[in-house]
C-alpha cells in the first residue's frame, strides 16, 4: 500500500502540472510550457512566506497564489498575447519558463530548500500504508480542483464560455464572448492555481529551481495519456504516471521506471490517440 | 624567365620561413617575463552544481592569491584565465580553442564538471598544455593516455574504501547501497558492491535510483525487503532528502552512512529553515568526510586556505569543493621544483610526492602521484565519519 501511496502523490503532482497545462489549452488551445516553473516559483514563495517572513499559513497561500498569478499575467502579456500562432507560443512559454528557472536560481539559489508543511510533520499510517501527511493532501488537492474544474465548466456562465472558446472562438466572439479577455483571465487563474500547487508539492520535491523541467516532462505525458483538454483525463494519466514509475522502479528497476512510462504513453496512443478522455473533433477537409 | 622564377622561389620560401620565425607560444622560459595564465572553467549559473563552480572559483583565486604572495611561480604572476561556460563541455571547449588560437594557457583547471573535464582534455593534451584536474575522470587519471593530466579529487576506489573500518568498527556484515545513476554515482555503486564483497561482506541489495526522480520510496522498500544491516548511500542535493524522507517515512531504522556527496550538500548540514538538520530525518545518518572538513586549530595549511577563500568568497559545501586552491598550489610547487613552467617538466615533478608534501595544500596533505597513475594514491585514513552538523567555511565544527 504504501507503494501505491508513494505512486499516487508522485502521480498527483504530475496531474497537478497536466490541470496548468489544461486551463490554457482549453482556453486558447496553446501550451503553456511555463506551467511547472510557474508552480517551482509558487514552491519558493511559500518557502519565503514560511521562513523568511514567518507569516500563518493562509498568508502564505494567498502570498504564493497572488505572486504567481501576477507572473502568470506578465508571461500573458509578453510571450503569449504579441505572438499570433500556437506553435510559436511553444517557444515563447518554453523561453519564459527557462527564464523563470534562472530567475529562481539567482534569488533562491540552486541548492534545494526544505519547505514546512502546516500539518503533521510525521508521517502516517493508513490502511497499511505509510505516507506523509503533506502527500496525502496533495492527492486530495488533484481531485478537488479537478472535481472543481469541471463543475465550473458545466455549471457557471463563464465556465461555459471557456469551453465554447476552446471549440469555435471565431463563434464564441460573435456570440459577445471576449475571447482575449477570457484567454488573459485563464492564464491568471492558472497562475493562481499554480501558486497553491507549489505551496502542497513543496514539502514533498523541496523547493529547489530545477523542479520546473523535472515536472514539465512528465505532466505533458501525464495530460497525453488522459487526452488534452480532459481535466478527468489529466487526472488519470497523472496517476497512470506515478503508480507506474513507481512500481517499475521498485519491481523491475530504476532503469525501467521512465521507459514504462513511456511505452505505457506510446500503447495509449496507438489505441487511442486522443487519450484515454479526449474527444474526437470532425474537421472539414 | 629566371628573375621571375627566383622571385616565385623567394616568396615560396619567406611563405614557409616567416611562420617559424614568429615567437613560438611552447610555454617556454623564454616567458619569464610574462604572467603564467592558469584558464578555469567557470561561470556563475551551472544548475545543480552552481555552488560547486562558485566555490571552485573562489578557491583557485584564493590560490593564486597565494602564490602570488609568495612570488608566484618561479617569479612569474600567476593570473587566472576565467572561461564563463557555466561547465558546460561545449562551451567550454569552444572557449578552450578560442583561447588557443590566441594565447595558449600555461596550465587549465577544471574545478567542478566532469563532462567538462572529458571534453577539453583531448584538447589540452594535443597542445601539451598542463591539466590539473579536480573532476576526476578515468582518463586524466592515466599517464599512458594523458601524460600531463592530474586528478585531484579522491578517486571513488579511496571513497569507497574508507566505508571498510567503520562496517569494521560496527559489525555490520550485511550492506545495502542505494546510489544515483550519474556517472560517478554508477562507478560508486558498481565499486562498493566489488570492495565490499572483495572485503567479505554480504552486499544484501544496490539499488540506483535516477537523479531526477523526485521519490525514492520504490528503491528504499527494496533495500528494506533484502534486510540490511547499514544502507551505504550516494546523494546530491534534493535526492539526498528525498532518501532520508523516503526512509523515516517507511519507518525504517536502519544507521545510514552518506559518502562525500552527501556531505556536500547544504540541504544535510544546515540547520531549519534552510536545510534539515536536527530533524528526525537525519537521526540515523553518518557522513563520510576528508578530514579538512572538520576543524582542526593545529591544521596550518587547511586554516591558512579557508581564511584565504573566505576573504574574497563563500565556501559552499565542504572542503572537498575547494580542491582549485591546492591546484594551484601544486603547479606553483612542481615548477619550483624543476625549476622550470615547461608542462612536461612540472608533470614529472608532480609525479614526486615530495614535491606534492611539500606543496601546503589544505583538502589533502599531499597528492601521491606516481609515473605509473596520476591518480592521487591517498591511503585508507582519507576520510573520516561524522555526525551531521553545520557545515561553516566548509568545515564542520568551524569556529565561524
Amino acid at each position: 500500500m504504501t507503494l501505491i501511496y508513494a505512486g499516487l502523490s508522485l502521480g498527483a503532482v504530475y496531474a497537478l502540472v497536466a490541470i496548468g497545462y489544461n486551463i490554457v489549452f482549453v482556453a486558447s488551445r496553446s501550451f503553456n510550457f511555463a506551467q511547472a516553473q510557474l508552480m517551482t516559483i509558487g514552491a519558493f514563495v511559500a518557502y519565503t512566506g514560511h521562513v523568511t517572513f514567518g507569516l500563518p499559513a493562509i498568508a502564505v497561500v494567498l502570498l504564493a497564489m497572488i505572486a504567481v498569478m501576477l507572473i502568470a499575467s506578465i508571461e500573458e502579456r509578453i510571450a503569449v498575447r504579441p505572438v499570433a500562432d500556437h506553435q510559436t507560443q511553444l517557444i515563447t512559454t518554453l523561453g519564459f519558463g527557462t527564464m523563470l528557472t534562472g530567475i529562481a536560481q539567482l534569488v533562491w539559489g540552486s541548492q534545494p530548500l526544505d519547505v514546512p508543511f502546516v500539518g503533521a510533520k510525521g508521517a502516517i499510517t493508513l490502511l497499511g500504508g505509510r505516507l506523509y501527511t503533506f502527500e496525502l493532501g496533495l492527492i486530495v488537492l488533484a481531485i478537488v480542483l479537478v472535481v472543481v474544474i469541471h463543475l465550473y465548466n458545466r455549471r457557471m456562465m463563464s465556465g461555459l464560455a471557456l469551453v465554447a472558446m476552446s471549440q469555435d472562438d471565431e463563434a464564441a466572439l460573435l456570440r459577445g464572448i471576449n475571447v482575449r479577455k477570457l484567454a488573459f483571465a485563464a492564464f491568471a487563474v492558472t497562475g493562481l492555481l499554480a501558486g497553491l500547487m507549489g505551496f502542497f508539492i513543496g514539502p514533498k520535491t523541496f523547493a529547489v529551481a530545477t523542479l520546473g523541467s523535472a515536472l514539465a516532462l512528465k505532466g505533458f505525458v501525464a495530460l497525453a495519456i488522459g487526452g488534452f483538454g480532459s481535466f478527468y483525463g489529466g487526472l488519470a494519466g497523472g496517476f497512470a504516471v506515478g503508480l507506474v514509475e513507481a512500481h517499475a522502479a521498485r519491481y523491475l528497476g530504476s532503469e525501467f521506471s521512465n521507459l514504462s512510462v513511456f511505452l505505457i504513453l506510446i500503447l495509449v496512443l496507438m489505441i487511442r490517440p486522443t487519450g484515454l478522455f479526449g474527444q474526437l473533433q470532425e474537421r472539414t477537409v | 624567365m629566371k628573375v621571375r622564377q627566383a622571385r616565385w622561389a623567394a616568396l615560396a620560401a619567406a611563405v614557409l620561413i616567416l611562420p617559424a620565425c614568429g615567437a613560438p607560444d611552447d610555454g617556454g622560459s623564454n616567458k619569464a617575463s610574462e604572467p603564467f595564465v592558469i584558464m578555469i572553467s567557470g561561470g556563475a549559473d551551472a544548475g545543480p552544481v552552481t555552488d560547486q563552480l562558485r566555490t571552485a572559483l573562489t578557491a583557485a583565486r584564493a590560490g593564486v592569491a597565494t602564490v602570488n604572495e609568495e612570488g608566484g611561480i618561479n617569479g612569474r604572476e600567476v593570473k587566472l584565465l576565467e572561461s564563463p561556460d557555466n561547465a558546460n563541455p561545449t562551451k567550454a571547449l569552444s572557449a578552450l580553442r578560442a583561447q588557443i588560437a590566441k594565447k595558449k594557457p600555461d596550465a587549465y583547471l577544471v574545478g567542478a564538471g566532469s563532462n567538462v573535464s572529458a571534453a577539453i582534455a583531448p584538447i589540452l593534451n594535443q597542445n601539451k598544455i598542463l591539466f590539473v584536474n579536480a573532476a576526476n575522470i578515468a582518463a586524466t587519471g592515466d599517464p599512458k593516455q594523458h601524460p600531463l593530466a592530474f586528478n585531484l579529487a579522491a578517486s571513488t576506489q579511496v571513497v569507497v574504501e574508507g566505508y571498510l573500518p567503520m562496517f569494521e568498527a560496527n559489525g555490520y556484515k550485511k550492506i545495502g547501497v542505494l546510489h544515483g545513476n550519474s556517472a560517478y554515482a554508477k562507478t560508486f555503486g558498481k565499486l562498493a558492491e566489488s570492495v565490499f564483497k572483495g572485503a567479505g561482506y554480504d552486499v544484501a541489495g544496490v539499488e540506483e535510483y535516477d537523479s531526477t526522480a523526485l521519490d525514492m520510496t520504490a528503491q528504499i522498500s527494496t533495500l528494506r525487503a533484502a534486510g540490511p544491516d547499514v544502507v551505504v548511500f550516494n546523494a546530491y542535493g534534493a535526492p539526498a532528502g528525498y532518501v532520508l524522507k523516503g526512509i523515516t517515512k517507511l519507518g525504517w531504522d536502519v544507521p545510514l552512512l552518506g559518502d562525500t556527496s552527501v556531505s556536500s550538500t547544504p540541504l544535510i548540514t544546515q540547520e531549519p529553515p534552510v536545510g534539515l538538520l536536527g530533524s528526525p530525518d537525519l537521526k540515523h545518518l553518518k557522513l563520510e568526510v576528508t578530514k579538512s572538513t572538520v576543524y582542526d586549530p593545529s591544521a596550518e595549511a587547511t586554516n591558512k586556505a579557508v581564511k584565504a577563500m573566505t576573504s574574497i568568497g563563500q565556501i559552499k559545501g565542504s572542503m572537498n569543493n575547494c580542491l582549485g586552491y591546492d591546484a594551484i598550489l601544486l603547479v606553483a610547487a612542481a615548477a619550483k621544483s624543476a625549476n622550470s613552467t615547461e608542462p612536461e617538466a612540472m608533470a614529472k615533478a608532480l609525479e614526486d610526492p615530495s614535491v606534492t608534501s611539500a606543496a601546503g595544500t589544505a583538502v589533502y596533505p599531499t597528492y601521491p602521484f606516481s609515473a605509473d597513475s596520476h591518480e592521487p594514491k591517498l591511503p585508507l585514513d582519507t576520510h573520516s565519519f561524522a555526525e551531521p552538523g553545520p557545515i561553516v567555511n566548509g568545515q564542520l565544527n568551524s569556529p565561524k
